[in-house]
This record gives structure tokens, sequence and C-alpha cells, in this order.
């Protein structure tokens, strides 16, 4: 796969989770350049897997424990875990990139698993990279391991297999 | 998959007035941050972390609830399987997916599976209350079909 075709990866997931990070009250900018990816502070992490015929990986979002515990919806007198918030913000981000690549023609599924151990890279046939993203202030890092053998090809408009409503509509059935 | 006959065990009829919602999400936080948004707005609340508790738990408390808020990925049994299994058995009860699903396929076989409003993640409080309230508005509590 090109080059030019990881940067498109990175501008979905950047923009996915400034996004996402936006709706728990946390402004990020993402890092364009190598930087060393931990920040001072204690940090905490959650995973998730995803897998498909044409794309899988994990996403795994590192936070300092400050950061998640200041953004967390969780009522403060509740004895959960920071890293199960980490996983459901890996969740989220991977919401909304499962909703921009489905406009391409992609989808994929989440996994309880690790999605390696149940597909053989060599049935994929993909490219694999590694996109590590860190805000300026380096609070956040996101680390995106996939393996894909697609190359996004420009939005077909007339194609909307995803429903209207974006995050947080209500849609009556 | 099938529940198992022996958490089959309430099939009375559900009583009015019923303010218990049951959270299905295998995110604690999800879960907590659903209870307290409700606790607030005066519903009791019942959690469950996958599909597989949440039929359970609707099948031992169906008559106390008034509304089932269910995430779709899960492990062991996710939501909308779970719904299939279910599909029918509690029509009166109301079904909301709380989810990052945004497919049409989906919503729509959530639909047909009996689910009656959808929310896709990260929301905002005060629109869950409204939700929740619209869907819980109905004079009657859940009851159930015999089994055939």
């Amino acid at each position: 796969m090109e080059d030019d075709q990881w940067s498109n990866w990175r501008f979905l997931l950047s923009s996915t989770a400034i996004e996402l990070f936006e709706h728990y009250g946390v402004s990020l900018h993402d890092e364009p350049h190598w930087t060393p990816v931990l920040g001072e502070g204690e940090h905490v992490a959650g995973s998730v897997y995803f897998g498909g015929d044409r794309i899988q990986g994990a996403l795994t979002v590192c936070a300092t424990r400050e950061l998640l515990g200041r953004a967390t919806p969780v009522p403060p007198e509740l004895p959960i875990p920071l890293s199960d918030f980490a996983r459901e913000i890996a969740n989220q981000i991977l919401g909304g990139l499962k909703t921009r690549l489905i406009r391409h023609g992609i989808d994929f599924s989440y996994e309880f698993a690790d999605p390696a151990a149940q597909l053989p890279q060599s049935q994929l046939g993909g490219d694999a990279r590694t996109l590590v993203l860190r805000s300026v202030g380096g609070e956040v890092a996101l680390m995106f391991v996939v393996t894909s053998n697609v190359d996004l090809a420009p939005v077909d408009d007339s194609v909307s297999p995803e429903v209207p409503q974006g995050p947080g509509g209500l849609i009556l059935l | 998959m099938t529940i198992p006959a022996s958490m089959s065990v309430k099939t009375e009829m559900g009583h009015r007035g019923a303010r218990t919602v049951l959270v299905i999400d295998d995110s604690e936080t999800i879960r907590a941050h659903v209870g307290s948004i409700l606790r607030g707005a005066g519903y009791e609340v019942l959690e469950a972390a996958d599909g597989l508790m949440g039929a359970f738990t609707i099948r031992e408390r169906a008559a106390d609830l008034c509304l089932v808020i269910c995430d779709i990925n899960m492990p062991r049994l996710d939501g909308l399987e779970m719904l299939e299994i279910l599909r029918g058995q509690y029509p009166k009860l109301p079904i909301l997916m709380l989810t990052t699903e945004s497919r049409v396929d989906k919503v729509e076989r959530a639909k047909k599976a009996g689910a009656k409003a959808w929310i896709i993640k990260p929301f905002k409080p005060e629109l869950l209350v409204e939700a929740v309230s619209k869907l819980t508005a109905t004079p009657e509590s859940p009851s159930r079909i015999p089994s055939q």
C-alpha cells in the first residue's frame, strides 16, 4: 500500500478521535511528527480488537489518569477502573471510524479475543502498519495497529449505508 | 444460542407503574453513567454485562421492568442476538439500543426483533432521559406471551 494511503488512515483516525474527545470536554490536537509517546504522569490504557474481510487490528487508547478522571462520566464515588473508560473511548473511536469506513464500502466487527489468533495474516493478505498518534500536550496517545488490503477510494455519495443521525441522535423505530 | 430452561422462571403478568430500567452493556463505565442519569431521573436501574445475562435478567424480572437499554457489541451474546432470541415474548417491554453501530441494516434488524429506538454513542444525558421518558410513557408495563 502506498504511503499516502496511510496518511488517509491517519486522518480518519485522528479526526474521529478528536471529535470523540470533544464530547467528553477534552480538546485535542494531534502531533504530526514523531515524538516520544510517553508523557509525564501516570497513564492508563484500554484496547479493543476488530476484524473483517479486508481489515483487522486493534486500537489502544492510553491517557493520563488525570485526564481520564476529568473526562469520565462516571460519578466519582463509584470505584470503576479508568481502564474501562479508556477501553470505552477506544470502542467509541472505532465506532466513529467504522461509520466513516462504511462510506468506503469497508466494515469490521469488534472482536473479544485477539483476531490474529483466529484469522492468519496470510488469509487477509494485506499490509500492516502501526499508527501512533499523540496529542500535542502528551496527555493522550492512540496506537492503531492495522492490517489492511484496502485503498480508500473516494466516497460514493449515492451509497449511505449508515443512518443519517450522528452520535447522540435519537432514532425512533 | 438458547437460554437454558433453568433461567426461564418468571412468566406472570407485569404490574402497572414499573419504574425499573435494565441496562445491558459490557462497559462498566457506560452502565454506571446510564445508571446514574436514570436514578437521578427517578428510575430504578438493574445492570447486566452481556446479552446472556441480559436475557436471563429479562426473564427473571420482566414484571418489574419498564424499559431495556441494550448495547450491541458484547461478548458471549451480542445485543441483536439477544433480541432475536427473545423476539415476541415481551411485546410491551420497550427496548432502546445504545451503541456505536450506525449501519442501516443493523437498525432494521433490531427493529424486526422488537427494538423501539436507537441512540448512537456518545450521547448527551438529557437526550437519554427524554428518550426513556418517551418510551416508558405507555400505561402498562410488560407482560409475557406464554411459551407455545
